[in-house]
């Protein structure tokens, strides 16, 4: 827990140290909770420190929902800025993960909505490691051993193609669950349904996905 | 492995687009430069708007309890426009003569309007205790049935005025809300116990 005085002694018995602030102010080991309790309380280099934290993986939820890196990276902004302006009512009842993981995908939802169903698809360049990637090595290879004629850019592009043919409903428990990882429990509680809610989704996207992808998975 | 499994498997393979490396530190600084800016273009007023809406946006609050609250606020908004109603205040009139008859007409004077008078109701329609009554006062006594020892154009408050004649027993309803319109009196409401109206 964060102490507000100039020292403190940490560990026990005769491992006891005398820490600097500047050790203890280390933000990257800060848990959550703290870092928003300090922002709360006006630390503005607390509140850098939940986006340094939460960019990456809020970058990848919306650009998912979206397809478009200038939307995702706009629509980021507008999700912090608000993140920040609300963060006096998080009374810390829900994880601030959680929290902030809702905003984003209301706050997406929402934009998708005025955006409407046609927009102009501008995807991020692909990691090279992927041709490393079992998966991908699988896919890409023929069942006699000869690689299928599948460049990386085709297959992100379908991908794409199949995520975007998805509603928006099952295109975010589709991200949330297979690309970002997140367990049904978590899901339920950010998009505010039940389990079983997320598991119809899921279930129904997968199938839907089949349909379109079933080139690749044959 | 079925065909569910492979197509999670497949999609997890968005997961190599990724944005620049530097992406992150790119954005932190955008997103200071935007909202030290807000803060320099946007008006007190749109800043303490906007501050308003967020409040009340949806983020973690159920929307129940967004509905229940706005019902409360209309709520309390009407009842504070009850309370701070205006009072409306009855003139009595008496003539001067002070003669007895029973064609003398009640005249009520809205505090808004002075010259406005409404005429309540005939004379010659009262007719029992109130009439008599009326008589022996002359003329404000027809509605208000007894009299009332108020001196020549004192304004007497409504509610005094109704509150004596309902103790009275001489009208047949009371109004519910303690006090009415008095430039649309209802005819039977200000009726005397055991009149019939002929309408």
């Amino acid at each position: 827990m964060f102490v507000y005085a100039p020292w403190r002694w940490i560990g026990d018995g005769c491992e006891r140290r005398m820490v600097s602030m500047t050790e203890l102010l280390n933000n990257s080991d800060i848990d959550d909770k703290t870092l928003v309790a300090r922002a709360q309380a006006g630390d503005t280099k607390a509140f850098d420190e939940l986006v340094r934290r939460y960019t990456p993986k809020l970058y990848g939820l919306v650009y998912n929902m979206t397809s478009n890196r200038e939307d995702t990276a706009d629509l980021l902004q507008d999700i912090f800025a608000k993140a920040y302006r609300s963060l006096k009512r998080f009374l810390g009842k829900s994880s601030f993960y959680t929290w902030i993981y809702s905003i984003s995908v209301n706050m997406t939802l929402n934009f998708l909505k005025k955006r409407g169903r046609y927009s102009k698809v501008s995807l991020d360049d692909v990691d090279s490691n992927i041709a490393n990637d079992p998966i991908f090595i699988e896919i890409t290879t023929s069942k006699g051993g000869t690689m299928r004629e599948v460049s990386v850019n085709e297959l992100q592009e379908k991908l794409n193609e199949a995520m975007m043919k998805l509603s928006e409903d099952h295109r975010t428990v589709v991200t949330l669950y297979d690309i970002q990882g997140l367990q049904h429990s978590e899901i339920s509680k950010i998009l505010g349904v039940s389990e079983g809610t997320v598991r119809s989704r899921l279930f129904y996207a997968h199938r839907q996905l089949q349909s379109f992808l079933e080139d690749y998975v044959k | 492995m079925s065909d569910l499994t492979e197509i999670q498997r497949l999609i997890r393979l968005k997961r190599y687009e990724n944005p620049p490396e530097d992406f992150v530190e790119h954005f932190i600084e955008n997103l200071k430069e935007r909202q030290r800016a807000e803060i320099l273009q946007k008006s007190s007023m749109e800043l303490f708007f906007e501050r308003v809406s967020t409040y009340f946006e949806p983020v973690s609050t159920p929307q129940w309890a967004m509905a229940g609250g706005a019902v409360a606020l209309v709520a309390l908004m009407l009842m504070a426009s009850i309370v701070t109603a205006p009072q409306t205040q009855i003139v009595v009139q008496t003539i001067p003569s002070a003669e007895p008859t029973l064609k003398a007409t009640p005249q009520i004077h809205t505090p808004e309007d002075p010259n406005r008078v409404v005429a309540m109701t005939k004379s010659s329609d009262v007719v029992g205790p109130v009439a008599s009554e009326a008589m022996d006062f002359g003329v404000g006594g027809v509605l208000i049935g007894g009299p009332i020892d108020a001196p020549e154009n004192q304004t007497v408050p409504e509610t005094q005025l109704l509150s004596r004649h309902f103790n009275s027993g001489h009208l047949k309803t009371a109004p519910s809300s303690g006090w009415f319109d008095i430039g649309s009196p209802s005819r039977d409401m200000l009726l005397p116990a055991g009149y019939e109206s002929s309408n």
